[in-house]
C-alpha cells in the first residue's frame, strides 16, 4: 500500500538527492556547463514566479521579462555605478520588483485572459524603451556591462574548491541558493491559506468572494509575488551573464521562455517550472550548438539548420509536440503514471458512493 | 427576532426589471423558502445578498448591518454562507481544502479549524473523500460538499440555491431531513430557493412567492398553497 505519507517521503528523499547532486555539480563540470546550470536555475525561479500568477491564480502574463529586467538592472546598476557587492542589491531589487508587481497588478484587475496577456505583452515592449530613456551606459546603449572586479564575490567566500573559477562558482551557488529558498517559499505559499485563496479565485471568483476572499487583493498579491520571483531571477542572471540587457527581442524572448518552461514542466506544480527550465535551456543548447555539429555531412540540411531562425522554429515545433503529448507538462504526466502505479499496487476498489450520491 | 430584512429592493438589468420593490423578512432560526416560476428573481435576490449584483435601490439589512454598503468579500464575515445553483466548487482543491476555504473568513487555519472541517465532513458523511480532489465526484456528492463548505464559514444564515435540483426522490427526502437537522445542530436560519414543492412545503416555516420580480404571496406553507394568486402564477389563470 502506497499512502499519501509515503509519497511525501519519496518526494522529500528525491529532492534531497537532487539538491546534493546540484551542490556537487561544479566539482564535476567545467565553467560553461556550470553556468548553463546556473541559467537553468534562474530561469526556473522566474518560471516558478510566473507559476504563482498563471498556474495557481489563472492570470496569464507574457511580460515577465520586464520584471526580470527590473531585477537585473537594479542589481547591475547598483554594482556598476555604486560599487555595491551583489547580495545587498537583492535587498533593493526584491522589494522594488514586488512594488512594480503591485503597480502592474492593479490595472490588471480590469482585464482577464487573452486581454491580460496582451496588456502584459505591452509591458515587455515598454520596458526596453524605459531603460533606453533612463540608462546611459558606455556607447550610448542601455546595456550595463560589468567587469570582473565589480562581479567578484565578497571576501568571506572561500577560494575555489572545484576546477572552475571562484567567480563562476559564486555565481552558480548564488543561483542555487536563491532557487532553494524560493522553492521552499513556493511550497509554503501554495499550501497556506493564501495559496488556497489563489486557487479558489482562479477556479471560481464569485464563490471565492462568497466565502470571504478579497479577490482583488489576492490577485494583486499574486502579481507582486510573481514579480518578486522574476526580479530575483533577473538579479541572479547578472552574475552569470555579466550584464543587464533589455533589447526588445531579449525581453520578449525571456517572457516566452518562462511561459514555455512553465507549460512544459507543468502548471500549478512546484517543481514543474524548474524541470521545464532545464528542458528549455537544454533543448535550446542542443538545437543551436549540438545539432548543427552532427548534421555537417548532410549538406542542404545544414544550410537550413544553420539559419538563425532555425533554432526558434525547431523550439516552437518541440513546444507544440509537448502540448499535444503531455498537455499537463512533465510533472502532470509523471503524476498520472504514478497514480496508475499506486492504484495497481493498492488493488483496493474505490469506496462505495456515499448515501446521497447518485 | 428579524435576522435578514429586505426592503423595497429594485434590481434592473438594462431596463429589464428583475426584482421590483421586494420586501420580506427572515426571523432567526426560520427556514424561509423563496419560490416562483423560472425568472421570478429568486437567484437574483441571492446574488444581491451576496453582493454579486448591485441593486438599483432598496435596503438589505442583516443583524443590523447594511449589506449594500459593503463589498462581497465582507458578507461571509457577518455570518452569511451560500451554495450556488450551478455548482461552484474549487475542483483542483481536495474536499478538505474546499471546506477549509469555506472557513476563510474565520482567519488563520490551525488545528482547531482542521478539526472543525473534519467534523463537518463527518456530519455530512463525506469523511472518506477528504483527500480526494473535488473534480470527478458524483453530482449529489458535490452538492453536499458545497453545503459542507458553507457550514465551515460558521454561518448564522445559510442560503441554499436549488439544493434538490438533479437529485433523485430518495435523495431529496434525505436532503430535507438534513436541512432541518443542520438548522437545529448549527443554529442556522435558512433561506431556500427551491422548485421541489414537496421539499419546500415539508420543511419551510415561511414561504415567499415571487413572480416577475415581485412578491405575490407570503405566509406559512398552508397559506401560500391556498392563495389563488400563487395557483395562478404556477398554473395560469382559469379560463373564464
Amino acid at each position: 500500500m502506497v499512502s499519501r505519507r509515503q509519497t511525501q517521503v519519496i518526494g522529500l528523499v528525491m529532492s534531497i538527492i537532487v539538491l546534493v547532486l546540484l551542490i556537487w555539480l561544479p566539482h564535476h563540470n567545467g565553467s560553461t556547463n556550470t553556468l548553463r546550470w546556473a541559467q537553468v536555475l534562474y530561469i526556473g525561479v522566474a518560471a516558478m514566479g510566473l507559476n504563482l500568477l498563471t498556474g495557481y491564480n489563472g492570470q496569464v502574463s507574457i511580460g515577465h521579462g520586464a520584471f526580470f529586467g527590473v531585477g537585473a538592472y537594479t542589481s547591475a546598476l547598483l554594482m556598476h555605478n555604486h560599487g555595491w557587492s551583489f547580495l545587498p542589491t537583492l535587498l533593493v531589487a526584491a522589494p522594488l520588483c514586488f512594488l512594480v508587481g503591485v503597480l502592474v497588478g492593479f490595472p490588471a484587475l480590469r482585464v482577464k485572459g487573452l486581454y491580460l496577456a496582451l496588456v502584459t505583452l505591452g509591458l515587455a515592449v515598454l520596458f526596453p524603451d524605459l531603460t533606453k530613456k533612463y540608462v546611459h551606459a558606455t556607447g550610448g546603449t542601455n546595456l550595463v556591462s560589468l567587469n570582473r572586479g565589480e562581479l567578484s564575490p565578497p571576501a568571506w567566500v572561500p577560494t575555489s574548491v572545484s576546477a572552475i573559477g571562484r567567480d563562476d562558482q559564486w555565481a552558480y551557488y548564488v543561483c542555487l541558493g536563491a532557487a532553494v529558498v524560493l522553492v521552499i517559499a513556493a511550497l509554503l505559499i501554495v499550501r497556506s491559506r493564501f495559496g488556497r485563496a489563489l486557487i479558489a479565485v482562479r477556479d471560481h471568483e464569485s464563490a471565492a468572494a462568497s466565502v470571504g476572499i478579497n479577490a482583488a487583493r489576492v490577485k494583486v498579491m499574486a502579481f507582486a509575488l510573481s514579480a518578486l520571483y522574476a526580479g530575483i531571477a533577473g538579479s541572479c542572471s547578472v552574475l552569470v551573464t555579466h550584464l543587464a540587457n533589455a533589447e526588445k527581442v531579449q525581453t520578449f524572448q525571456l517572457s516566452i521562455e518562462f511561459l514555455v518552461a512553465l507549460v512544459i514542466g507543468g502548471t500549478a506544480t512546484v517543481v514543474g517550472p524548474l524541470l521545464g527550465a532545464w528542458l528549455v535551456v537544454t533543448l535550446q543548447h542542443w538545437i543551436s550548438d549540438t545539432l548543427p555539429q552532427h548534421v555537417g555531412s548532410l549538406g542542404p540540411l545544414k544550410r537550413v539548420l544553420g539559419d538563425p531562425a532555425a533554432s526558434p522554429a525547431l523550439f516552437g515545433i518541440m513546444l507544440i509536440l509537448f502540448v499535444f503529448v503531455l498537455p499537463d507538462g512533465v510533472v502532470g504526466g509523471f503524476r498520472r503514471a504514478w497514480a496508475r502505479f499506486v492504484r495497481n499496487r493498492n488493488q483496493t476498489p474505490h469506496h462505495a458512493p456515499a448515501p446521497l450520491a447518485t | 427576532m428579524v435576522l435578514l430584512s429586505v426592503e423595497d429592493l429594485l434590481v434592473t438589468f438594462g431596463g429589464v426589471v428583475a426584482i421590483a420593490d421586494l420586501s420580506f423578512t427572515l426571523d432567526e432560526g426560520q427556514i424561509c423558502a423563496l419560490i416562483g416560476p423560472n425568472g421570478a428573481g429568486k437567484t437574483t435576490l441571492f446574488n444581491c445578498v451576496s453582493r454579486l449584483y448591485e441593486p438599483k435601490s432598496g435596503r438589505i439589512t442583516f443583524d443590523g448591518h447594511e449589506l449594500l454598503r459593503m463589498p462581497a468579500y465582507r458578507i461571509a464575515r457577518l455570518g452569511i454562507a451560500r451554495t450556488f445553483q450551478n455548482l461552484a466548487l474549487f475542483p483542483a482543491l481536495s474536499v478538505t481544502d474546499n471546506v477549509l476555504v469555506g472557513g476563510y473568513a474565520q482567519g488563520k487555519v490551525n488545528a482547531k479549524r482542521r478539526a472543525e472541517a473534519r467534523d463537518i465532513l463527518e456530519r455530512l458523511s463525506l469523511d472518506h473523500l477528504a483527500d480526494r480532489p473535488a473534480v470527478g465526484l458524483p453530482y449529489g456528492t458535490l452538492k453536499r460538499i458545497e453545503i459542507a463548505r458553507a457550514l465551515a464559514g460558521r454561518p448564522r444564515l445559510l442560503m441554499l440555491d436549488e439544493p434538490a435540483a438533479g437529485l433523485t426522490h430518495s435523495e431529496v427526502d434525505e436532503l430535507s431531513e438534513l436541512v432541518r437537522a443542520l438548522r437545529d445542530e448549527f443554529h442556522l436560519s435558512v433561506l431556500l430557493v427551491e422548485h421541489h414543492m414537496a421539499m419546500v412545503m415539508s420543511i419551510s416555516d415561511k414561504v415567499v412567492v415571487l413572480d416577475f420580480g415581485g412578491k405575490i404571496a407570503e405566509g406559512t406553507p398552508e397559506e401560500t398553497r391556498a392563495n389563488p394568486r400563487v395557483v395562478e402564477a404556477y398554473l395560469g389563470a382559469p379560463a373564464s
